[in-house]
């Protein structure tokens, strides 16, 4: 099996410009890191002659500075899964979102910016990466930074311009003396299937137990992932109590938009959705300290 | 064009089509017990491992192995001799028609490499990218299991 028909060449750019100089030179050029999306369902039957490859451009790499956590694009979903600081990290999301994604085989090749990039809506890092505030940097005719939460505008569709590739995701570190917890849940067939309702919570607490912050995510029940933000604004200001968590997400119906497919009805998401984002809360408010 | 790498320790050029995958590389160079699947990376069949991780081929673009060492289940056995995990899935009956099997035996041999004392969840999850569809999983499952209790013994 040739796994482009028409593919003519492969680079190898030494960094993101150089790949960016390619994609705009070359005819028919496209991206690739891991291929894990691109070569199963990502040419959509398009003619590619050119395939720039960035798995050797120098974006292989998890860091922290005083503020931040930044990661390479080329990073993969296993680097994540493994990396010792996000084992402790944000009740280690990032580190279980990574180890539910499909196979080990899948973990070891696919990249966290390819998973962004390929805008799936049931994406296991999305969920996270909105949980935790993280923001997209982008590279192409010039550098640009997206906040992830309004990074999707449609399934496989994101704010990104023709030529840019992401080249680092940035994670604020939470401000020293601060109550936070986090969740993350993933409903699917099997544990290594995609997702049928994935989400992902962190909320903010203080002293007394009141929310001071809240931000929750979910994915597979719209067009991409999304956060709920109706739900988040129910929740600040309030000790939270199981009434109260569920009357918050008594509406969740207005938030989401979700489609029945080979995996599951639309009617399932909703109520799976809205038994997750309580979940998720609720988890979340506890980590932080919070007594339900 | 001209791909070097390693496999199973020895060092070989092949002469590619920039097109191939590895599993078209590998199967083309009499390495068959690389088995061609789904094709779309999900059953596991075409496992290797590349560079101590394990990939499905059937979605890896042959020209990413430049300079990698890779091993193939041909790989596993030692001067004619099978393996502890080979023998393990013999013994304990964890093959049936066998095509899954030299992918199954390749994300074991990838854990126990790394993880020489797994538990059960590690091997479950370790053999989940692989799709069995005759014997199940438990007895492979249990194979990985009894060759780490007795690789660790044997050292």
């Amino acid at each position: 099996m040739q796994y482009i028909r028409d593919l003519k060449k492969y680079y190898w750019p030494k960094g993101p410009q150089d790949a960016v100089r390619l994609l705009m030179q070359e005819p028919l050029a496209e991206i690739i890191a891991g291929g894990t999306e691109l070569l199963v369902s990502g040419l959509k039957g398009r003619e590619v002659n050119n395939l720039v490859d960035i798995t050797r451009a120098g974006l292989s790499y998890v860091k922290k500075d005083k503020k931040y956590i930044k990661i390479g694009a080329t990073t993969t979903i296993s680097e994540l899964q493994n990396a010792p600081l996000f084992k402790d990290f944000a009740c280690s999301i990032l580190s279980k979102a990574a180890g539910k994604f499909v196979s080990v085989q899948i973990r070891n090749a696919a990249t966290i910016g390819g998973n962004l990039g390929a805008a799936m809506p049931s994406s296991d890092i999305a969920p996270v990466l909105m949980a935790l505030d993280a923001k997209i940097h982008v590279c192409g005719k010039e550098n640009k930074e997206f906040p992830i939460n309004g990074f999707y505008i449609s399934k496989r569709k994101t704010v990104m311009a023709p030529y840019e590739i992401i080249t680092e995701i940035e994670i604020p570190l939470p401000a020293e003396n601060v109550k936070t917890g986090y969740a993350f849940e993933k409903i699917g067939r099997t544990e290594m299937d995609i997702a049928i309702v994935n989400g992902a919570a962190s909320i903010t607490i203080d002293a007394s137990g009141e929310v001071k912050n809240a931000r929750l995510s979910l994915g597979s029940v719209a067009q991409n992932t999304i956060r709920c933000l109706e739900i988040e604004n129910n929740l600040l200001g309030k000790k939270l109590t199981k009434e109260i968590i569920a009357a918050s997400c008594e509406n969740i119906a207005k938030s989401i938009d979700p489609k029945t497919d080979v995996r599951a009805s639309a009617k399932y998401r909703g109520t799976v959705a809205r038994v997750i984002a309580a979940r998720l809360i609720e988890e979340a408010y506890i980590k932080a300290g919070g007594k339900i | 064009m001209k791909l070097n790498l390693k496999i199973n320790s020895e060092n070989k050029v092949f002469d590619i089509d920039v097109r191939d995958t590895l599993m078209d590389v590998l199967r083309a160079n009499g390495y068959k017990s690389v088995k061609h699947g789904c094709e779309t990376g999900e059953c596991g069949a075409c496992t290797v491992i590349v560079n101590g991780l394990t990939v499905n081929s059937c979605i890896y673009p042959a020209v990413k192995c430049e300079d990698a060492e890779l091993i193939t289940c041909e790989g596993l056995e030692k001067d004619g001799k099978l393996s502890i995990l080979q023998e393990k899935f013999i013994e304990m009956g964890a093959i049936q028609c066998g095509y899954c099997t030299p992918g199954m035996l390749l994300s074991a041999h990838a854990l126990l490499m790394k993880n020489p004392n797994p538990k059960l969840e590690d091997v479950k999850d370790a053999l989940s990218g692989n799709f069995c569809r005759c014997t199940g999983y438990k007895k492979p499952v249990d194979a990985v299991m009894a060759a780490a209790k007795e690789m660790k013994g044997a050292k």
